[in-house]
Parts: C-alpha cells; sequence; structure tokens
C-alpha cells in the first residue's frame, strides 16, 4: 500500500515543478489588450491553484506514508507477501518506443509499408508465445494495413501518405 | 414540432438509416469486447464522421454511443467480465444467472430494460434540452462562466480518487488548452517557439491519445489475463423475449426507478453511465424485501443495471445539447465531433442548428430499435467476436488511431501529439489521477477564460459583479458547495477506514 503514497509524493513533487514553471513563463506574456486582465491572468491563477494542490497532495501522501510505513513495521512478522500482478511494464516501453518509430517511418516509407511493418512487430511483441507464428502475423498485418488504407482513402477520403509507393 | 418531423426527415434517408445501423453494429461490438469501449469507439470514428456531412456524422456517433453502452452486456453475463465500465453491476446477477442455464432469460431482461431505459432518456431529452437552452440563452458572460466553474467542479469532486488529484487533473486539462493563442487578444502562450503549437492542440489526438492509447497501453500491459476461454461459455439461447411479459411487469417500478436514477446521473457532470449502474443496482438492493438474494442470478440486478446504463445516455446528452456542457467522456467526445462539424456547441445550437439537434434526437431513437433488434438477432455474431485474437486486436485500433490523429489535418505533428496524449494518460492512469476532468478542463477551459474576460472587459476589471448576478451566484455557490461536501465526504471515509483497522488489528 505505501508504494501509492510514495507514487503520490513523486507526482506532487513533479507537479510543484511544474506550476513554478508555468507560473514564471506567464512573465513574459506581454499585455495586448487595454483591459487590466491579460492573457496572463487565468495561466497564473491556474498556476496558483496547481501549486495550492499539490502541497496538499504532498502533505497528505507523505502524512499517509509516514503512517503506513509504521505500520508496516509493527505488522511486518505476521504480513505474508502478497503476490504481485504481473505488469510487464518494458512490454509498454518497447510498444512506446515501437509507435515512436512507426510515426517517423510513416511519412517515409508511405502508409501500407510503415503500418504493415509496426503491426508485424507490434502482434509478435505481444502475442503469447505458443501462438507465435511469423507467417502468420506477416499476412494478417498485410492484410490489416492494406483494408484500412483502402477503406479511409476511398471511403472516408482522408489523406494518408503514400509514400515510395505513391 | 415542424423542427422534430423535419430532424427525423433528415435522418430517414437510406444513407443515414445505413450510417446509423453501422454505428450501432460498430458500438455493440466494441461494447462487447471488454477492454474496448464505448469511448473508444466513438473517439476512434471521430475523424471517420469528419468526411460525412454533419447530420450523418452526428447520425453514426449516436449509433456508436447506444451500441458500445449496451454491448457491454454480453460479456458481462457470459462470462463475468463487463464489456465496458457501464455493465460492472450486470456481471452481479447476469453471471450467476448464466451459471444456472438462465443466459437467454439475463440477456431478454438485459437487452429490454437497455432499450426501454434508452428510450425513456430520449424522451426525456427531447423534453427538457429545448427549454433549457431557451433559459440558458438569457446567460452573459458571468452566467456562463459560473455554470462552466460549476461544471469543472462537480466533475472534479464527482469523479473518482481524491478531490486533490480530480481538481489537479481539471486544471491540467485546462493548461494544456492554453497552448496556443489565447481567446480573445491571439496571444501566443506557451508554445516554445514551435510553431506546430501555434494553433494549439487539436482535440482529436487529445481525445483519442488520453482515451484510446492509453487504454491499449494498459492492456499491453496486462497482456497474460486477457485470453478467453470459449469453453467456458454457457449456453445462450434465446427464445422469443428471453422472460414472460408478467416477469416484466413485476420489474416495473425497479425499472422506473433505475431508468430515473440513470436520467439524473447522466446529467451531472463528470459521471455517466458507468457510475450509474452500479448506484441503480445498490438503490435496488436496498430497497428489495430480499436483498439476500442479490448476486444469487435474480431479474432485479440485471434489470437494474442494464435500464440504468443506457438511460444515462439521453441525460448525459442534455447538457451537451442545451448547454454545450459535456456531461460525461463519450459527450466530450461528441462536444468535439460538433466542433469538428463546424457547429458552435451552446445554448444558440438548438436555435441556429434546429433541424441537427432534433436529427440527433432521431438518430437516437433508431439507434436504439436497432440495437434491439441486433442484440436479439445477432447474439451469436457478436459471442464470436470475443475469440478474436487479442494481439491482432490491439495493435489494429492503435494503428487505427494514428490514421485518425493524422487524416484529419493531415500534420505529423497531431500523430506526435496523439502519442504524447496517450503517454500522459498512460501516466495517470498509473498514478491514479482521474481522465475525464482532464478532458473536460481541455474543452471547458477556453469557455471559461473567454467568458471571464468579456465579462471583466465589460464591468473594466471588477469581479463583483460575478457575484450578484443571481444565477451566476448560484452556480458559484453549489460549486463551492460540492467541494466542501467532497472534503467532508473523504474525512468520513478515511475516519471509519481507520476505525476497521483498528477493529481488525
Amino acid at each position: 500500500m505505501h508504494e501509492n503514497k510514495l507514487v503520490d509524493i513523486f507526482s506532487s513533487l513533479f507537479l510543484i515543478a511544474l506550476s513554478i514553471v508555468l507560473y514564471v513563463s506567464t512573465f513574459s506574456f506581454r499585455q495586448m489588450s487595454a483591459s487590466k486582465i491579460g492573457s496572463d491572468f487565468l495561466p497564473q491563477v491556474v498556476a496558483i491553484g496547481l501549486f495550492i494542490l499539490s502541497i496538499i497532495l504532498f502533505i497528505n501522501a507523505f502524512v499517509g506514508w509516514r503512517k503506513e510505513k509504521k505500520l508496516a513495521e509493527e505488522t511486518v512478522a505476521t504480513e505474508t507477501k502478497e503476490k504481485k500482478e504481473k505488469i510487464s511494464y518494458t512490454l509498454v516501453f518497447i510498444s512506446l518506443g515501437l509507435m515512436a518509430v512507426y510515426l517517423v517511418l510513416i511519412p517515409i516509407l508511405g502508409f501500407l509499408i510503415a503500418t504493415s511493418v509496426y503491426l508485424f512487430v507490434q502482434i509478435y511483441l505481444i502475442a503469447p508465445e505458443d501462438k507465435k507464428s511469423i507467417i502468420k502475423f506477416a499476412v494478417v498485418s498485410i492484410l490489416i494495413s492494406a483494408f484500412v488504407y483502402f477503406v479511409f482513402k476511398n471511403v472516408f477520403y482522408l489523406m494518408l501518405p503514400a509514400g515510395i509507393l505513391g | 414540432m415542424d423542427l422534430i418531423l423535419e430532424g427525423f426527415s433528415l435522418m430517414f434517408s437510406f444513407d443515414t438509416i445505413l450510417i446509423i445501423l453501422a454505428g450501432t453494429i460498430l458500438g455493440l461490438i466494441f461494447g462487447s469486447i471488454p477492454g474496448l469501449t464505448a469511448t473508444m469507439a466513438v473517439a476512434i470514428c471521430l475523424p471517420i464522421s469528419f468526411g460525412m456531412g454533419p447530420s450523418d456524422g452526428m447520425a453514426l456517433l449516436m449509433g456508436l454511443y447506444i451500441g458500445g453502452v449496451s454491448g457491454g452486456m454480453i460479456p458481462a453475463i457470459l462470462l463475468n467480465l463487463p464489456g465496458t465500465p457501464s455493465s460492472i453491476s450486470t456481471t452481479f446477477d447476469g453471471y450467476p444467472m448464466a451459471k444456472k442455464g438462465l443466459a437467454g432469460r439475463a440477456f431478454g431482461l438485459g437487452i429490454m430494460s437497455s432499450f426501454l431505459g434508452g428510450l425513456l432518456s430520449i424522451i426525456v431529452l427531447v423534453l427538457i434540452s429545448p427549454p433549457l437552452a431557451k433559459f440558458a440563452l438569457n446567460f452573459g458572460p458571468f452566467e456562463y462562466f459560473a455554470v462552466t466553474l460549476f461544471a469543472l467542479t462537480l466533475i472534479s469532486s464527482l469523479s473518482e480518487g481524491s478531490l486533490a488529484k480530480g481538481m489537479i487533473s481539471a486544471l491540467l486539462g485546462i493548461v494544456f488548452a492554453f497552448v496556443g493563442s489565447a481567446p480573445i487578444d491571439a496571444y501566443p502562450r506557451y508554445t516554445f517557439g514551435m510553431d506546430a503549437l501555434g494553433a494549439g492542440f487539436n482535440i482529436l489526438p487529445v481525445l483519442i491519445g488520453l482515451f484510446a492509447i492509453s487504454e491499449m497501453l494498459k492492456v499491453i500491459e496486462e497482456r497474460k489475463k486477457n485470453t478467453i476461454n470459449q469453453k467456458k461459455i454457457h449456453d445462450y439461447k434465446i427464445k422469443g423475449l428471453g422472460f414472460s411479459p408478467i416477469t416484466f411487469i413485476k420489474q416495473g417500478w425497479n425499472f422506473l426507478r433505475s431508468s430515473v436514477i440513470g436520467v439524473a446521473v447522466g446529467i451531472l457532470p463528470g459521471i455517466g453511465g458507468g457510475t450509474a449502474n452500479i448506484i441503480a443496482y445498490v438503490t435496488a438492493k436496498r430497497q428489495s424485501k430480499n436483498p439476500k438474494k442479490f448476486g444469487t442470478g435474480i431479474d432485479d440486478g440485471v434489470v437494474a443495471s442494464e435500464s440504468s446504463n443506457n438511460a444515462a445516455v439521453g441525460g448525459a446528452l442534455v447538457p451537451l445539447i442545451s448547454l454545450g456542457i459535456p456531461g460525461d467522456t463519450v459527450t466530450a467526445m461528441l462536444l468535439g465531433g460538433l466542433v469538428i462539424h463546424g457547429l458552435q456547441p451552446g445554448p444558440l445550437l438548438l436555435e441556429q442548428n434546429g433541424p441537427i439537434v432534433y436529427g440527433i434526437f432521431a438518430a437516437l431513437i433508431i439507434a436504439n430499435v436497432f440495437m434491439l433488434i441486433f442484440l436479439y438477432s445477432g447474439m451469436r455474431g457478436f459471442v464470436r467476436l470475443l475469440s478474436i485474437p487479442k494481439h491482432y486486436l490491439y495493435p489494429a485500433i492503435i494503428a487505427l488511431c494514428v490514421v485518425g490523429a493524422f487524416g484529419v489535418n493531415n500534420r505529423l505533428f497531431d500523430a506526435y501529439a496523439l502519442l504524447f496524449f496517450g503517454i500522459v494518460g498512460y501516466i495517470m492512469i498509473k498514478t491514479k489521477f482521474p481522465l475525464t476532468p482532464l478532458i473536460l478542463g481541455f474543452i471547458l477551459g477556453p469557455i471559461l477564460e473567454t467568458n471571464l474576460r468579456r465579462g471583466l472587459q465589460l464591468t473594466g476589471g471588477d469581479f463583483l459583479p460575478f457575484l450578484t448576478s443571481p444565477i451566476a451566484a448560484t452556480f458559484l455557490i453549489i460549486a463551492a458547495l460540492s467541494v466542501f461536501f467532497s472534503i467532508f465526504k473523504t474525512q468520513k471515509e478515511k475516519k471509519m477506514a481507520e476505525e476497521s483497522k483498528k477493529i481488525a488489528s
């Protein structure tokens, strides 16, 4: 449980920093209209609000964290470690990187090829071990991206980059 | 009356009916597959609706909305997995019914409750939106500022998690909306010298990133849990309606109460079907003569859950249509849809685009009928969809998101923004910050600022008129009360939690 509070502590610290940056950047906003309330007013109010709320979050989290830590120390002998849910952050990070590469590749390779490649790698990455089949995944990837490309271009009239194929 | 006829005639063309039909089926598909939601369906299809006219576009989105909320009952009853948050309490009694071999009866009751609950809420929507919009026409900048602030605080205090986190989330949404040129004097803010940021973030990548990409990242992380065992699915044949008419008459009062709860919860900003079904279920249980039977597979539970979640649809549309203030995440998307089609949301919408608004009403009714027909006749097909391997489905959805973000303006920047907001959404899910206030802050922030500055221009910088206008003052007081009430509630909960801990140890 007290990991949750730690997360809150870190996020509140980040938010406090963010609110200060937001506030300081309003100093460079120039006054464009004659009224006393310019385009820097609401950003300043929001930044102050964000700052105050983040401090509240920080205090709450810190107090709760210390309490829980104490409690955890007292009961550490009786407590059996709960099995943690299996969460694969590496997979999330790899997928994010993959998406970024995909976006960069779209204008270069064109939508059709970039999407096929992306789909293939992403499917391979998240498929269960016992179901991995390169040929099947390749065929499915190409079919999906061809279908999406055709439908969006010819039925919904969205522009998609053709790249080296166009 | 003329407007109603005009609205219906707008929808009763072959093409439009076909679009509503496609929207409803697609919505049902998204609703029935766990991990995909109505919000996601609307997010992904927003760019598609862009290519259509405004009335066809809105028709598609209404079909998706109705279908998406209704489809969730299929895995809820058959697999004990809610397809969408709207069907969480359907699992409580629906799944036990299926285990007893009564899946057909559970479906019959669920479908009929969804249909009637939806219909009732649409009637409420048609009846109260026009007068409400007329009333709101008198609003000046003071009143609009107050209503917007009221909506934002209510959303923050009603959403899950702590009040501080909800409010932080709303403020962050406003901050993201600051990026780009300011309202009134168009001064560029927070652009960091980047040209692409000059116009601000486009609403589409923000919406799709926050609600679709973030969810996809979450399911990728939990991929091991996503295998669905087809053999565990119970027999689900529906004979006739699936239940006798007398059964349903017995449920009349329960149905009515749950639908009213659904509509009311839907109207409140920030919460929708996901909360309505749980409140309706708990209320039904509390008011029942034999509450112990709840959870063992009784009709009341399924009726309460499924009528309330569909009733929330009409409710959530009330503030959207009459005030231009979205009530939940799907209506936030619909607001985006209106903006994309060049329609100005707000009380003027009904006056300036009456036929389209009544067209929306008509589309809802048609989609509701389609939902009834497809769930009764196409159950086998939807059940089969549950077995689509997730490792094909999720990457395909991500690709569709990229198409959507990219397609509207044909700017690569929007695709990067999509990824950015996907990461923001994912981090917020992980750190337990609610997403709904953020998106509403993003949408309402500019409205808030415009009205604040317009009001202050009128008064020459004096804040007092914001408090002396009776309507504005009322909304501000309710906003303040909602914050205090929320603080009071969490303090009470904390105390109770501590006491129960002491007793336990």
